[in-house]
């Protein structure tokens, strides 16, 4: 993954529980590194360790600081570094998931060797059912996040009725069954 | 407008959010939807040029200049500064007449400057168009340089950090090596008295063994503290040192080293060298010193000569030649390279039994690269050794120290006689008994205050005729008596001449200013007195005084050719112009008095009373140089120019003077005993 995305969590974990928790998780993690840059691309098993070490460190469930971390990504490293990107890509929570994938596209364009993952909204009885296609595995709490996360920024109510895997040969595909509707 | 776009233009639709198709008569006869959407005015039909202002290309009014710029990139903006477009023209056929298409998007960088509050959609831009890929990009940039920006200041941050820390580590080694010292120092002075008793032969090598192991150790913590201060050592501490003088004093260090040998010593000194330099001057010492200890030690017969050249530079700079060329056991030139390095020794290569601890060299090289110097050598084995260094020197002009060596005394009109009555001004006794006695055989009177609040008293008090002020005394100084004075009694009433060991221009400077009219410097030479005396009194040479010199002509026309232990010449001279019974108490005088004043300094070191330090060095120094105790009254005169510049002292400098100390009061005890 990109360097941004270890900042972010390394910067998560400063905001939130200080320089010293940070260190620890570092030390915890055994990545030798204190600093990425935004735009190298590092092996996902830095990212992973720094999760679990998080999760480690922080005494919380690793899918609760994924959670935590996804709805972090969406409110701060994101609306702070492309909150114009952000805004073109949708005025509510549906537009921007159905913006979503062509949005990757175009980061795919620059940060080269990037492999997005894929989002479908589809409408049932129920309600909606919102598609997470991934070529990585063990992200879908940090999706959670995301959409928790997305949902504050469109001031929508989401309450995620049922979550279910797809099984694939590679990677992960998750069906979550949400009811959204603005506040 | 009216009609719908053919196929082309829903298909450039798809491919560009923005299209524009407009006639011959440059009126908008199509719009797209997003443009529709930001600019609902063209679905009127205006004429270009009403609704936009264009940028690019530079003309673009025509029909005509249309079609000369299908190939210019083409940037507009909306007169109503709401919308701006960024695209191409196309020339085509518009439901069969003659058009022009622009096809492009939202200029995405224009109205994200100058209208952020329009929300652009990705919508508002095809697949296609790299605008927004730019814009993510150009974020990414930014932030590239905020994490480049966060590391270099962290970076500086930890390198800062891990500097304070290294710092703190020599600071540690170094107040460590300081308090190891001194039980060492007692350890050594133990083991040498151990070593006067006797004993048996056993019990003897043993406390040589200690006595050897001991001095080892003692070097090895120097070297600690040595090295700790050189990576401490920020901006590099200077003071105003007698280049010569350096030199000459520290050969005489190892005089009695080569003597014991029976080498031949000699110093050749260039004659263009500066008098005096600016500089770290017990750095050069050291440096100088260790090359002639080590020459000496591994020099069995022949000679050790130290040559000084001054070597090119731009005044007042100059580079300083040192070499000591040694007739010893030379160096193999596979060792050379390794002879600077720590803890190397001749012994460790089966060489020489007293090959030390191997920091000498260590040492050099480090204060030599310190100030930026050069150091090598040439060495030819069984034939001898020529180290050198080049030293940078800055060359400083001060006022000349008023030596003891005052020429042939044959100058000096010993028949001077005088009248009036002078106060003489010095916290120091010797230089007051002393001085009495020299004013006295020019048959002035003459009035004692050791002090300025005495000497304030008593000019106000007396008539005197004149004053001769010291300037440093404790309490308030000379310069601030000659204030005191000269609000009551002005240079007519009063003359005030000042005294001192220091004579730098701008401490006469400083006499003047406040007051005083003369200057003179210590020790007090007779000749020189007799001149500033004869300026402000009356003069009787017809009545000369008995003479207190009688029977002592024979040392006339003496001049010590260099700086020694005690400079006989000047105890001559002190006995022509005081008479030898005079000298002998003044003698007697001094030995008492320094053995005192030594006292007080060591009490002032313990205690680190640096202001206690300074005026027991500046008496020490006077004392000494005023009886011709030069080498030692140099050293701490060199210690008191320190002091006064605020340079931090090497640790161990009162044990190096020590031993001066002993060696010259020693000397003079003698003396005495002979007198």
């Amino acid at each position: 993954m990109y360097g941004l995305i270890n900042n972010s969590l390394k910067d998560m974990i400063r905001e939130k529980f200080g320089e010293e928790k940070w260190q620890e998780v570092l030390n915890t993690s055994g990545v030798p590194e204190d600093s990425f840059l935004t735009m190298r691309s590092y092996d996902d098993a830095l990212t992973y360790s720094l999760a679990g070490a998080a999760a480690d460190v922080l005494g919380a469930p690793v899918d609760a600081c994924l959670e935590m971390f996804g709805e972090y990504w969406v409110l701060e490293t994101a609306t702070k570094s492309y909150g114009v990107l952000l805004d073109a890509a949708g005025n509510d929570m549906f537009e921007f998931l159905g913006n979503m994938n062509a949005l990757h596209d175009r980061i795919t364009s620059t940060f080269l060797n990037y492999v997005p993952p894929e989002f479908y909204v589809e409408k049932n009885d129920n309600g909606h059912q919102i598609h997470y296609v991934s070529k990585r595995k063990g992200l879908t709490p940090f999706v959670v996040g995301l959409l928790k996360g997305l949902a504050i920024r469109f001031e929508h109510t989401l309450n995620i009725l049922e979550q279910s895997e797809v099984e694939v040969e590679q990677g992960t595909h998750t069906i979550f069954q949400v009811e959204l509707t603005p506040k | 407008m009216n009609g719908r776009a053919d196929l082309p233009s829903s298909e450039l639709q798809r491919l560009f959010s923005v299209v524009i198709y407009f006639d011959e008569s440059m009126r908008i006869i199509y719009a797209s939807d997003t443009v529709q959407r930001h600019l609902p005015e063209v679905k009127d039909s205006p004429v270009l040029g009403e609704i936009f202002q264009v940028l690019r290309p530079g003309k673009l009014e025509t029909f005509s200049d249309a079609l000369a710029s299908l190939e210019s990139l083409c940037l507009m903006t909306a007169n109503n500064g709401r919308f701006a477009i960024r695209g191409q023209l196309v020339s085509t056929v518009y439901h069969g007449q003659k058009a022009m298409c622009l096809c492009g998007a939202p200029w995405l960088f224009w109205m994200s400057s100058n209208c952020p509050d329009i929300r652009l959609n990705l919508s508002d831009f095809a697949a296609q168009d790299v605008q927004l890929d730019q814009l993510f990009f150009m974020t990414t940039e930014k932030r590239m340089v905020e994490d480049l920006e966060n590391l270099n200041t962290e970076l500086t941050d930890a390198k800062a950090g891990l500097e304070a820390a290294h710092d703190a580590q020599h600071r540690f080694f170094a107040q460590m090596s300081h308090e190891m010292r001194t039980p060492l120092n007692g350890l050594v002075s133990a083991l040498s008295l151990l070593e006067a008793k006797s004993l048996e032969v056993r019990q003897r090598q043993l406390v040589e063994l200690a006595q050897s192991s001991s001095s080892n150790l003692m070097e090895v913590i120097n070297y600690v503290l040595d090295l700790s201060k050189l990576e401490l050592a920020g901006e590099e501490e200077k003071t105003v040192f007698d280049l010569p003088e350096l030199i000459r004093s520290t050969v005489d260090i190892v005089d009695a080293k080569a003597r014991e040998k029976s080498l031949d010593l000699t110093l050749e000194m260039d004659p263009d060298i500066p008098l005096h330099c600016k500089g770290n001057a017990p750095r050069l010492r050291q440096t100088l010193l260790n090359l002639m200890m080590n020459a000496i030690k591994f020099t069995d017969k022949g000679s050790v000569t130290i040559r000084t050249a001054k070597m090119d530079g731009e005044a007042p700079g100059c580079i300083l030649r040192f070499s000591v060329i040694d007739t010893g056991i030379g160096i193999a030139s596979d060792i050379e390279q390794m002879i600077f390095e720590p803890f190397w020794t001749m012994q460790s290569e089966g060489g020489h039994p007293d090959a030390g601890t191997g920091l000498g060299l260590d040492i050099v090289r480090r204060n030599v690269e310190h100030v930026g110097g050069e150091v090598g050598l040439i060495s030819e084995p069984g034939a001898g050794t020529t180290f050198w260094f080049d030293w940078p020197a800055v060359a400083e002009s001060v006022v000349t120290v008023a030596r003891s060596v005052t020429g042939p005394s044959a100058v000096i009109d010993a028949d001077t006689n005088l009248s009036g009555k002078v106060l003489l001004v010095d916290d120091n006794q010797t230089n007051l008994l002393l001085g009495t006695m020299i004013i006295e055989s020019m048959g002035v009177e003459v009035g004692a205050a050791e002090n300025g609040a005495e000497a304030v008293a008593a000019a106000l008090r007396e008539d005197y005729d004149l004053v001769l002020m010291d300037i440093h005394m404790p309490d308030f100084d000379g310069i601030e008596a000659t204030r005191r004075i000269r609000k009551v009694k002005d240079e007519k009433d009063l003359p005030i001449v000042a005294l001192t060991a220091l004579a730098y221009e701008k401490e006469k400077e400083k006499c003047m200013e406040n007051g005083m009219n003369g200057y003179l410097t210590k020790p007090i030479v007779k000749q020189a007195l007799a001149e500033e005396l004869s300026r402000w009194l009356s003069s009787n040479a017809q009545d000369p005084v008995p003479g207190a010199a009688e029977g002592h002509d024979e040392y006339r026309g003496e001049t010590p050719a260099a700086v020694e232990l005690l400079d006989q010449a000047v105890l001559e001279e002190l006995k022509l112009q005081i008479g030898p019974d005079n000298l002998k108490t003044v003698l007697t005088k001094v030995l008492a008095e320094a053995a005192q004043r030594w006292q007080d300094l060591i009490i002032a070191e313990r205690n680190d009373d640096h202001e206690s330090i300074q005026r027991h060095v500046h008496s020490l120094s006077s004392i000494f140089r005023s009886v011709g105790l030069m080498h030692a009254g140099d050293a701490l005169a060199s210690i008191e120019v320190q002091l006064r510049a605020g340079a931090k002292l090497d640790v161990g400098w009162i044990e190096g003077l020590e031993k001066a100390k002993t060696n010259s009061l020693e000397a003079l005890d003698q003396q005495l005993a002979a007198q």
